[in-house]
Parts: C-alpha cells; structure tokens; sequence
C-alpha cells in the first residue's frame, strides 16, 4: 500500500482484494461500476418478524446493490426500512428475526454466518452509520482512538500506525484540523463533525458498501448537505455501494439510482430514482412528491408557484392595517461580565395581519433567542418590539402577566407531545387558556369545539389524554390550543420537524388557511425548503443579524446574500440541488468571512 | 470546508505534544478541582470538631482529678492544658500542629495521640484494605458475571445472593464466621492481631475474617452498581456502533462497556469507604482487634477529648484522601465528570 495523502482514500482499484473471486468484477469501472459487476448486496424477499408478538414486521423487501451504486430507502418511522437495515447488518433487536427471504453479502447467505463470521464481515465488507451521530460513539474514549481500534483490530495495525491512519481519514472525511479532533471527546464535536467521524470510522477498514440510516436527519440544512457531498465523493472515489435511508425522498433523490419506497412494512413503490420521482404511482408516492412540490423549495420552480394571496386573506389584511408585529433594531445580549455576548444584532423585521413570515436560521444563529425575545422571555438590550401596537419591549414582569392572560401572543412549540400535560385530557388542556381570562367552563366548551373544526379535529378526540393521539394529531391540538384565545400572533417553533409527511402537509395547509382570520403568523425554522412553500414572505438569520429579508418568491429565486445562497444551495429537493458541489463549497467559505 | 491538507508531519507532532499536555493537565485539573472542595471540607470539618469540646463541657481536670476537685485544681489544671485562652487562638495553635502532624496529648495518660493512633490504623487499615480488595474483587465478579447473563437463571441467582448478604449486619456475619471458621472448624485465628513485618502469613490469617465479615456490604453494593450500569451500557447506541464496526464481543466489553460503567460504581466505591471505617468499631470488638474503631470508641467513653479530635482529624483525612484517587480515577474513566460543573 503506497503512502496515502490525507485527503485521500485509497482508490478501490489500487487495493487487490483477496477475497473477490472473480478477477471480471475486480475493477469497478470509472462510471462507479458496470451493470454486470458482481453485486455486493442482494436482499430477496426479506421479511423480518417479531417474535414476541408473532407478527411480520417487514413484508418482503428486494433490491441489488453493485460496486459503486446506491440504493436509496424512503418511509416515515414505523415503515420498517431500519429494521431491514439491522437485518442487513446482522444485528436485529432480541426477539426480532429474518423470517423469510435471504440477505446475500459478496454473494454469499448470510443465514449461515456464524457470530464470529459476522464479527469479521462488519467493517471489513459492510458498515453503517446512523441518525444522532453522538450516540454512537463511546463518550469515554477520544473519537481518534475509536477509529484506531477498527484499524488495529481489523488490520493489525500498530498502534502508530493506527494512530496516522486515523488522523489520515479525519482528513479525508474532510474535517478540518484532523490532528486535533483525533484528540477529542464526543462532547467537544458538532453533530455534523460527529457524523463524519463515524463514517471515517465505518470507511476505514475499506468495506464494500455502507447503510446511511437517517445520518443527515436533525444536522443543520448546510450540514446535511456537506455529509451528502461526502458520501456521495466516496463512492465515485472508492467504489463504496451506498444503502441511503431517509425519511425525506429528497434526501435519497439526488444521491441514489434506485429508490424504494416503503411504508407499514411493504415496498410501495419501486424503480429507477427519475421514473419514481417523475411518474409516482402509489398515493403515497405522490404524497411525498407532492410536500416537496407544493410547500417545499420545488413549488417555486412553476412559473405560478408561491403562496396565493386569497381574496379573504387581501380582506383581513385590509380591515386591520399596521403591523402585528414590529421588531426595530433589536439587540440581545446573553450572559454577563466577560462572557457577555450579542446573540442578536440590530435585527428590524415585521409581520402585518394574515401573514405568515418564515424565519430561517441554524442552530445557533439566535432564531430561539428572536422567538423568546417577542415572547418576553428574554429582555432586549436595545431597540423596540411592538406587538399589535403595545410596546412590549418595555414591560414588566406585572404588565407581561397580564398581556400573557389576554393571549394576544401564542406560542406553539416543536415537540407537541411535551407540550401538552400528559394528564389532562385534550378538551382540558384547551380550555385552559380561556379559564385562565375568566371565562366559566360552560361557556369555553362550545368556543373550544369550533376551533376543533378548523384544525381538522374530531370532537371524540377531545376525551383523550395526549399519549393516545398521533403526532400530528397532538401538533394540530397545539395549534388549536394557541388559537382559542384569538391571538393577533402566533410564534410557531419547528412545528413541523417532528412530523411525518401526510401530517406535515396537513399542519402547513392549516396555517395557510388560518391568515384568513387576520392573526400573523411567525414559523421558525432551520430548514428554509421545509416553510418557503407555506410563508409570504421570508428573513434569513445568520450569526444574529438578519442578512436577508423578502417576498418568499424573490428570495428562493433571486438569493443576494451568500448565506441564503447556501441555504438554497444547500436544501435538498427533487429536482435536483439548484447549487452543485463546487458552487456550495465556495458559499461556504464567504459568509464565514 | 477546506480539501487541502496540511502535510503529515506537523500533525503528528502536533497529535502527540498535544496528547501529553493534554493528560498531564487533566490530571492537575482534577487535583486542583478536588483540593478546592477538599480544603474547605476539611477547615470546616476540624473546626467543628474542635468545637466539640467547648460544646461538651469537658474537661481536663475533671478526667484526671475526679469528681471531687476544688475549683483553684481546676482551673490549674486548665491552664496547664491551654484552656483559659480565647476558643480562637486554641483552634489556631491546634490546627497548626496537626497541620505538623501532632494531635496533642491525651487527657487519661499523657501519651502522645498520633502514635496511639498509628498503632491502632495498622490493624484498622490492613481489614479494611483487605476487606475493600475482596469487595472489589467478588463484586466484580458477581456483577459482570451477572450482567453478561442478563435475565436468566445465573442472573437471578447472583441477584439473589447479593440481596442475602447486603441485609445481613458486618456483626452477624462476623459472629457466624468466628464460630464456623474459626472454632468450629480451626481454620482461622478466632481474634487478635499479628503486624505484617512478623510474618505475611499470620497477618493475612488474622485479618481475613474481620476483612470478610466486613467485605459483604461492600460486595453487595459494588455487585448491584456493576450490574446495572453494564446492562445500561449495554443498551446504548456505541455499543451498537461498536458491533457495526466489526468489534468482537469481548473488545466490547472491555474498551466499551466496562470503561463507560465503571463511573458509578467507582462512585459507590468512594462512598463505601466511610462505612468501611464505621463498622470498624463493631467489627473489631467481635475480632479483639486493638483498631483504630476500638481506641475512637475507648477514647470517646473515657472522655479524652483530644484523643476523640484525632480520630476524626484522621477519619476526615482518610475519607477525603479515598476521595481524591476515586475522583481521579473517575477523571480518568469518564469524560463527562471532567466537563466541570
């Protein structure tokens, strides 16, 4: 083995491998393998059973996987693809079973491998990483170690040696500084730095192909494309066959050549990425499609596409004129003494009635600290905030309690099942806000009903505790709940992060249709390809200062600011990354300044 | 992001310099961390024991002339020892010289407290290290054995067994040892002490008992701790990792398993050794051990107050000391407790 620069992986064709038996497949072409090459994945049929409860879990799943190709997986949790994963992998929860069909590995079954003979496959033939990339690494060792053990283990490798190779692939997952990281904690890392130690440590051994479960879900939009990018160079520089698994079909879209899809345990749908994306045959199929063309990035790309002004949203913006909502030069500090620091700068925005503006920001850009900010939950060290004419910037304690009790502001939060009081029911907890201004139980109940109506909830869930609902049932209780006192705002956190796809379109539709009624709507999120398609208009924040505001329209087709060039760049959609590797990496290197 | 890589070399250096400095320094942060909690613990701890006196009401003179003495034989008496001064300078001048080491003297015979106390700290240290290494030992064994067997028969059984001997007293177990061990069956030396200089065998022969009596709790705890947090760790998505990455059953135990439990249990550890101390005073009477528990407990019924004061300025330095190695080998296992609070 020639001595590598730490930018690179060895080159599959550069490395004999012993155990390929035949020399034809031995040489994966440039393309990143031909059709003929010798698959290194084949699952036939494979069923996957609980045995607890006696029931077929995965109901036959079948796909190849050659040399150089990707597989992509798409379903919501519960679909079954990670449980075909773990089958793959060999490493089913307890009394979980492959109970039909076989799993062939470097064309071999993988039913007859012993415990010892799994142990020497995984890492050297296959590997995996997964969502919550922090989790998977052990917090007591330095990540550097972690990936010198596969090596020492699995090569023989000394300990130097280990130790060099390791600081090698750190660099060649591109991460900067390799040296220092391999020095590191789990704690000190980025999820997104994280996530690229894991696949360094699941590449280094070289194996044939890698599962991706979920890796890029909950890592920041620019993130998440930069892992993308890198599994994507590995397998044209290595030949490396991916198994990319998401719940967003745009994720698996432009990264993969096949797509299935999967949904309670059956493949509903199966082909070529294009024709799927193209011509979606089964319902859900088209549901997904449709989220990405109706409210994600890809609406945008028809001629008529962003959000429609309906003559009763023009009407309520009418009957009420001024804005809702009025930030001006608004400055927040946190902490104090030297560790004092500004976590937003000058920030002007404003949001008039029957509005929706979508407030877009990664994790730590200060979108949070904007949100508690209005909510009066962190003081303004400068500038003014006005909500429905009141100077809100420069109440009190006593004078919040009191604009809190009307509920002329409300908050909906990301996680709905935490924001609801597990022990009372629904009807309980959306009564609430109206006892609390003084309005007896009689009459709150019927007032509460009608708002069920437009959340599209059934009154017969309102006996219910939280637990028995749905996500995007408990969701749509949040929303209803922050509507029942008639706020003239609504702060909306991540609303739909947590939700599957058939319930996030609902969640979306639902707010759509609430500007009609005059309250404006503030929707916050990390992902602007997730809100573009829903807001009006659109204010990019970044490091604390918002460096792009505008029409929703203007701003996915004409970004000016390089930070929401990025973003654009960066969200994934159907039709294809509007920016391609190169153009991104150069984004990314100027707004870093 | 950028693709160009700086040459290998420098890395490397940098790697190893870095790796050096880094655990040297942790080391050292741990140690100074520790002595910040530590120093006050302690100022507070003698302080308040040195109160003890003044809030007793004892006295020198009283241990020493009896019931009977004028007031005048009092006083000169108190003021030979020091007593008249203000409670501050006492304090003062008392800390000091066991900063130096020297606990005064004792009111009933005038001998110097730190060698009584060193004499019966052999005999007490020796049970309880031992006592400490077979709890450790045995605890480990049980727990993991336990662990790694998770929900059947074994488990059940270790699970079981650990449950037995944690509710039985270290003075039950030391009676039922004497008699079975000792007289009835002749195995062990039933009581006293032989220093180790006067031969390994005899000193190991006398201490196993009071040691074993003493070891059950300690056992116990380190056995149910272990067993917990390994079938936690068990559970945890590194251990998933590690399997993916091709890691063998026993790797995983060792460098992945064992490394992220041990924090708890070393934890238990660090609180067991006050316990240790304590059930020492029964324990040795049982054993006719002349302990370190036993003069605490003779100095405390003859009323010799410095003598009293020693022992806890000894406790206090044992405890904390046991303290200090825990929370670095903590420091050394887990990350986490080296964040800082």
């Amino acid at each position: 083995m020639s001595p590598l620069s730490p930018d690179t992986l060895t080159p599959r064709p550069e490395r004999p491998r012993p155990e390929r038996a035949r020399p034809e497949t031995a040489r994966p072409t440039d393309d990143g393998g031909s059709p003929e090459a010798a698959p290194v994945l084949a699952l036939h049929d494979v069923r996957v059973t609980d045995r607890a409860g006696d029931r077929e879990i995965v109901h036959g799943v079948t796909f190849t996987l050659t040399p150089g190709k990707a597989v992509g997986i798409v379903g919501e949790s519960g679909s079954g693809k990670t449980l075909t994963c773990r089958a793959v992998l060999g490493i089913l929860p307890p009394h979980f079973e492959v109970s039909g069909g076989r799993v062939d590995l470097m064309g071999e079954d993988t039913a007859t491998k012993t415990p010892r003979q799994w142990t020497d496959l995984r890492g050297s033939t296959i590997g995996a990483v997964f969502q919550d990339p922090a989790s998977y690494l052990n917090p007591a060792i330095t990540v550097g170690a972690q990936i010198a053990e596969v090596l020492r283990v699995k090569r023989g490798l000394s300990r130097r040696a280990a130790r060099r190779r390791a600081v090698e692939l750190l660099a060649a997952v591109r991460l900067r500084d390799p040296g220092r990281v391999h020095g590191q904690y789990v704690h000190e890392l980025s999820g997104g730095m994280l996530q690229r130690v894991l696949i360094a440590a699941a590449v280094a051994v070289e194996p044939r192909a890698l599962i991706a479960d979920e890796a890029t879900t909950a890592l920041d939009v620019t993130v998440q494309a930069e892992i993308l990018d890198l599994l994507a160079d590995l397998r044209e520089r290595t030949g490396l066959a991916l198994v990319v698994v998401s719940h967003d079909l745009a994720v698996v879209a432009h990264l993969c050549d096949e797509v299935l899809v999967m949904r309670r345990g059956e493949v509903v749908e199966q082909g070529e990425t294009r024709s799927v994306l193209h011509h979606p045959r089964h319902p859900y199929t088209r549901l997904l499609v449709a989220e990405h063309e109706q409210y994600g990035l890809d609406r945008f790309r028809h001629p008529s596409g962003g959000v429609m002004t309906t003559p009763a949203v023009k009407a309520a913006r009418e009957a009420e004129p001024g804005a809702v909502l009025e930030v001006t030069g608004l400055d927040v500090h946190h902490g104090r003494g030297r560790a004092r620091r500004r976590v937003l700068r000058d920030v002007t925005l404003g949001i008039a009635p029957g509005e929706i503006v979508g407030l877009i920001g990664e994790t730590g850009s200060g979108k949070s600290t904007l949100a508690r900010a209005v909510l009066g939950l962190v003081p303004p060290s400068a500038g003014s905030i006005r909500v429905a004419g009141e100077d809100v910037g420069a109440y009190g304690p006593r004078q919040w309690r009191a604009l809190r009790r009307r509920g002329v502001i409300q908050y909906v939060f990301q996680d709905p099942l935490r924001s609801l009081d597990p022990d009372l029911t629904i009807e309980d907890s959306l009564v609430e806000p109206l006892l609390i201004q003084g309005v007896r139980r009689k009459e709150a109940a019927p007032r509460v009903r009608s708002f069920l109506d437009r959340v599209r909830l059934t009154p017969d869930l309102l006996e219910r505790l939280p637990a028995e609902l749905s996500g995007g049932q408990r969701q749509r209780v949040a929303v209803a709940r922050a509507l029942v006192t008639g706020p003239r705002l609504v702060v909306l956190d991540e609303p739909v992060s947590a939700l599957d796809s058939a319930n996030r379109v609902q969640v979306l539709e639902i707010l759509k249709e609430l500007r009609a009624s005059g309250v404006a709507l503030l929707l916050i999120s990390h992902d602007l390809g997730s809100v573009a398609g829903t807001a009006d208009r659109v204010a990019v924040l970044h490091r604390g200062e918002l460096v792009e505001t505008g029409a929703a329209r203007d701003i996915v087709n004409h970004p000016v600011h390089p930070y929401t060039r990025l973003l654009l760049g960066s969200a994934p959609t159907l039709r294809g990354r509007p920016a391609g590797r190169a153009e991104r990496e150069a984004l990314r290197a100027l707004p870093a300044d | 992001m950028t693709t160009t890589a700086p040459p290998v070399t420098p890395v490397r250096r940098r790697v190893a310099v870095a790796g050096v400095r880094h655990a040297a320094g942790r080391v050292l942060a741990v140690l100074a961390r520790s002595a910040a909690v530590f120093a006050p613990v302690f100022l507070v701890a003698t302080f308040v024991t040195f109160a003890l006196r003044s809030l007793s009401g004892l006295s020198p003179a009283r241990v020493q002339l009896g019931e009977e003495a004028t007031p005048e034989a009092i006083e000169r008496v108190e003021a030979q020892w020091g007593l008249d001064r203000p409670f501050l300078t006492q304090y003062g001048d008392w800390f000091t010289s066991v900063l130096h080491g020297d606990l005064g003297t004792s009111w009933v015979n005038g001998a110097d407290i730190s060698t009584l106390i060193g004499l019966g700290l052999g005999v007490s240290l020796s049970v309880a290290t031992f006592a400490l290494i077979i709890g450790v030992f045995a605890g480990f064994l049980l727990g993991t054995v336990a662990a790694l067997r998770r929900t059947t028969v074994i488990d059940r059984t270790i699970t079981g067994f650990v449950t037995v001997i944690s509710v039985m007293p270290a003075f039950v177990v030391g009676i039922v040892l004497v008699s079975v061990l000792a007289v009835g069956l002749g195995l062990f030396p039933s009581a006293g002490y032989v220093p180790a200089e006067q031969g390994a065998g005899a000193w190991l022969a006398h201490i196993t008992l009071p040691a074993l009596a003493l070891s059950f709790d300690v056992v116990a705890d380190v056995a149910r701790q272990l067993r917990s947090s390994l079938v936690g760790a068990y559970q945890e998505n590194y251990v998933t990792g590690a399997v993916v990455r091709g890691l063998s059953p026993r790797r995983i135990f060792f460098t992945h398993v064992l490394r992220n439990a041990l924090g708890p249990t070393l934890a238990t550890l660090g609180q067991k050794f006050p316990a240790l101390v304590g059930a020492s005073v029964v324990t040795e009477w049982i054993f006719g051990l002349q302990g370190f528990g036993r003069f605490a407990n003779d100095s405390a019924q003859a009323g010799d107050v410095p003598a009293v004061q020693g022992v806890l300025v000894v406790s206090i330095a044992l405890v904390v000391s046991f303290n200090l190695v825990v929370n670095l080998v903590l420091a050394h296992v887990t990350p986490a407790s080296r964040r800082g609070v």
